[in-house]
């Protein structure tokens, strides 16, 4: 009964981990300036994880009211995966890239219109 | 042959319109980026390749990295970011090509080509009928090229899934799901309106402003003059008026996924020069015969 009760015991704690456990737990922060170009607004950062989508929380904006493009690069240059935010926001927007567990990305935005201002942004990401 | 001579220089605009189309596509997929740092930095240039791997197949040149690097970026890009990228920079250029038509109808209006104006019918349909002609020439010429881009994107192995808001115009009437599932449909209709209702607005603009007896400068440059700088007005007073202003802004039918808008107003809006051309039209030829 003893050896029964300790392996529901174990299971019952590997349930809590794997429901605590936050797959994105290697976020970091982001900030830097982007206009009408692609611009780099983070440094390399290594997905850990194998989840197809990225996360990002876009915290802060120098203007107000605006959409912004963020997509990921690999360290070659090539992009894997673009989302475009309405606002910036407290809670993590996910978006599906085609990233590969183990390797380094960098987080890139920039803004549509022509005449929109340079804009510094900055938040938190995950590959 | 002569047919061809005529139309050359439509030609030529088309031609022009498909090397920024093919620049900005390079630029979206960041092909400079790489292309710069693959000859300039040894460091990129030992690593290439590696970013999704830790075993290099192939030794790379600068001809086979770039070739790798293309075919790299296609397979990874979506259908909508492209077709948007690819063409923002007519955010720009849209006016500088369009007002081509002013300069054109310009060289036939102060020629003997004036007389034909008289000869048939009233001298009033003559002109607008010939305003209408320079100004589909110069919108076909463009519309043309973004056909051109449509074709290569539906036969290219690019990603079809879309961003979610990557585009707005039209969406109020047409929905989302449309978007999603008929992408292609939508930039054909989006691209109608953009590269060639649009351009076609403004050529006829600038030709109108042929009749005021402006020199062929003046007629080249007021609808550019008119495109920035009620651009940067517009702009400007946002700060004041909120969102309203960027229905009057001449860049936000170009870059409509930069904003939440209702199409109808923004189409009313974006049809500000035609009626300004129209009314110099009708008040310049008004009782003007022989």
């Amino acid at each position: 009964m003893k050896r029964k009760s300790l392996i529901l015991s174990i299971f019952a704690l590997m349930f809590i981990s794997i429901l605590t456990t936050n797959v994105f737990a290697d976020y970091k922060s982001f900030g830097g300036s982007a206009g009408f170009l692609y611009a780099t607004v983070s440094s390399p950062n290594a997905k850990n994880n194998t989840d197809p989508n990225a996360g990002i929380k876009w915290n802060y904006s120098s203007y107000s009211n605006h959409k912004m493009w963020f997509r990921i690069i690999n360290s070659d240059g090539s992009a894997r995966g673009s989302v475009l935010l309405t606002t910036t926001s407290s809670t993590t927007q996910y978006f599906a890239t085609t990233a590969t567990n183990g390797y380094d990305y960098t987080l890139q935005a920039h803004r549509e219109n022509i005449i929109d201002p340079s804009t510094y942004v900055s938040g938190t990401w995950q590959p | 042959m002569i047919r061809f001579e005529q139309n050359r220089i439509y030609i030529l605009i088309t031609l022009f319109c498909l090397v920024v189309i093919l620049l900005a596509f390079l630029q979206e997929i960041n092909f400079f980026y790489m292309f710069t740092k693959y000859i300039n930095d040894s460091g990129y240039r030992a690593n290439f390749g590696l970013a999704e791997s830790s075993a290099k197949a192939l030794e790379f040149t600068l001809w086979s990295a770039s070739l790798y690097f293309f075919n790299d970026a296609i397979k990874h890009s979506s259908i909508d970011a492209t077709i948007i990228f690819s063409t923002i920079y007519f955010q720009l250029l849209l006016p500088i090509i369009s007002s081509l038509a002013g300069y054109f109808f310009y060289q036939k209006y102060n020629s003997i080509y004036k007389m034909i104006l008289y000869r048939a019918g009233t001298f009033r349909d003559n002109v607008i009928k010939s305003i209408h002609i320079e100004s589909f020439k110069i919108a076909l010429s463009i519309f043309t090229a973004y056909l051109i881009l449509l074709f290569f994107v539906s036969i290219s192995p690019i990603n079809n899934s879309v961003i979610e808001g990557s585009r707005t115009f039209l969406l109020d009437y047409l929905g989302v799901n449309f978007f999603i599932h008929h992408t292609l449909l939508y930039f054909l209709i989006e691209g109608f309106f953009r590269f060639f209702i649009y351009p076609y607005i403004l050529a006829f603009f600038a030709c109108s402003l042929v009749l005021l007896n402006l020199n062929s400068k003046a007629v080249y440059i007021t609808p550019i003059l008119y495109y920035y700088g009620l651009s940067l007005l517009m702009h400007s007073l946002s700060f004041v008026f909120g969102q309203i202003t960027i229905y009057l802004n001449p860049t936000t039918i170009m870059s409509s996924g930069d904003y939440t808008i209702r199409s109808i107003p923004l189409i009313i809006g974006a049809f500000l020069p035609f009626y300004i051309g129209m009314f110099i039209t009708l008040w310049k030829t008004h009782h003007v015969e022989i």
